[in-house]
């Protein structure tokens, strides 16, 4: 944290030692009736201020160092050792300076660091608040609207009103479902050896028009099962919403390949894939893509991203060899698995 | 004469009231569920009178439909009606700066669409939308 680059360290040390030159000069230009002490700690003051603690510790040397030349040449003293010993005191004294004002900087600066991060925090929160807010605006009203028409007897057919109610509301409990599996996938996941051909299978039969084929042998990896069974139905969906071309099934294929830190699990499917500015934020929340015909609540991916985060890895798109989307979700091996 | 609309809203069920009221106005309505799909729907039957945009949508979003069409010379002044769930102002202000007049935040009433379409251009047609004001 605020290291400057060695280049403008020592640029800036050669200044510093100037200044310490200076004082020197002046210091013995000035003849031993006047102290000018704790002038010498003006540059040594600067330099840690700007530079780093390291070169503060030099300088407070050099500048005790030059203090003792010019003392030695103005004073004379019974024993060689007293001009050492104050030497010595001074020098105590710059290190201490420097020393503090080097801590005082370092904590200045976390706390601003920590300031900007609660600053980013408390953004993203409000940008997460704001859109919930509207995603849930939408549905309810649309229940609102559909209400107040059947209530004026104008609606005609009240069968088209009750449909848009039922979708409605369905959407609207569809988003706070997902928002409450993004707050649980966040948590830390409760590790287990989990079967991936069963998850990827129990997934597969919780969603409709979606076919799943596994790409050779899928390994057992040690993660949250249930944590891992959501993963997949999230992906599934999303293949569902964005990969099925008209009236047909989406057909998604579930790979596993083991590293040394961890599993990579990925999900292909064969549809239209992504375009480079969607691939970018495809796994932030209430990123919805354009090519979709049904309305997901943007949250499914995000979902992703959040149970990679919790395992120590992460969740990243790439396009698929031969067209279509893969997702991949990199499952780290905690150390117990080890 | 009735007037044409499109409506462009990701979300059908908004789709489907909007074009419920704007029928019972008799108008005649055609829906649009992206920017793509409009722009496409453009090409194929003309200009509408008027076109009810919602503001938020997957991929290019409403305020892109609206750049284009005013940075289009032949489109700038076709008549917009916001439609959207963003109570907020500095859109509405956005959007009056590029020449919107009507910004409708949902869920809104019926004869506040049938009006903003109507003072968008529209022919009178007959209302079977009684005012509660």
């Amino acid at each position: 944290l605020g290291t400057p680059p060695l280049g403008r360290e020592v640029s800036r040390g050669f200044i510093a030692l100037l200044g310490v030159c200076v004082v020197g000069i002046v210091d013995a230009l000035t003849g031993r009736w006047l102290s000018f002490g704790i002038f010498y700690l003006i540059p040594i003051a600067w330099f840690v201020w700007h530079g780093t603690r390291r070169g503060g510790i030099v300088l407070s040397i050099v500048s005790a160092v030059t203090w003792y030349a010019v003392d030695a040449r103005f004073n004379r003293y019974p024993s060689p050792l007293y001009p050492i010993w104050n030497a010595s005191v001074r020098f105590g004294f710059f290190l201490l300076v420097a020393l503090l004002l080097a801590r005082v900087r370092t904590q200045l600066e976390r706390e601003r660091g920590q300031n900007n991060e609660l600053a980013r925090l408390n953004q993203a929160l409000d940008d997460y608040a704001t859109h919930v807010a509207h995603d849930l605006r939408s549905p309810i009203a649309n229940v609102v609207m559909a209400v107040g028409m059947l209530r004026s007897d104008r609606a005609g057919d009240a069968t088209d009103m009750l449909e848009i109610i039922d979708k409605s509301a369905a959407r609207a409990l569809q988003l706070i479902e997902d928002l409450l599996e993004l707050a649980k996938t966040s948590a830390t996941p409760q590790r287990e050896w989990v079967d991936l051909t069963e998850a990827a299978r129990s997934a597969a039969e919780g969603i409709d028009d979606v076919d799943v084929c596994t790409e050779g042998a899928l390994h057992s990896v040690f993660a949250d099962p249930v944590i891992m069974r959501q993963c997949f139905t999230n992906l599934f969906r999303n293949a569902v919403t964005y990969a099925r071309k008209d009236g047909l099934r989406a057909e998604v294929t579930v790979s596993c390949e083991e590293r040394p830190d961890g599993w990579v699990i990925s999900v292909g499917d064969r549809g239209p894939g992504l375009d480079p500015d969607e691939q970018q934020v495809v796994f932030e929340p209430f990123v919805r893509g354009g090519n979709g015909d049904s309305h997901g609540t943007g949250l499914g991916l995000a979902i992703v991203a959040a149970a990679a985060a919790a395992h120590g890895g992460r969740a990243w798109y790439e396009p698929r060899v031969g067209g279509g989307s893969m997702f991949r979700i990199l499952i780290a091996k905690s150390p117990v698995s080890i | 004469l009735a007037g044409r609309l499109i409506i462009v809203d990701d979300d059908a069920e908004a789709r489907t009231l909007a074009r419920k009221i704007l029928e019972g106005g008799g108008m005649d309505v055609e829906e649009a569920a992206g920017s793509q799909e409009f722009f496409a729907l453009l090409e194929r039957t003309g200009d509408p009178d008027v076109v009810v945009l919602d503001l938020t949508m997957p991929g290019p979003s409403g305020w892109t439909v609206l750049n284009k069409l005013r940075t289009d010379a032949a489109r700038a002044r076709l008549p917009v009606v916001i439609v959207t769930s963003h109570d907020d102002v500095e859109f509405k202000a956005a959007a009056k700066k590029a020449g919107v007049k009507h910004y409708l935040t949902k869920p809104y009433q019926p004869w506040q669409l049938l009006d903003a379409v109507r003072s968008s251009g529209l022919p009178p047609t007959s209302d079977p939308w009684a005012r509660r004001r």
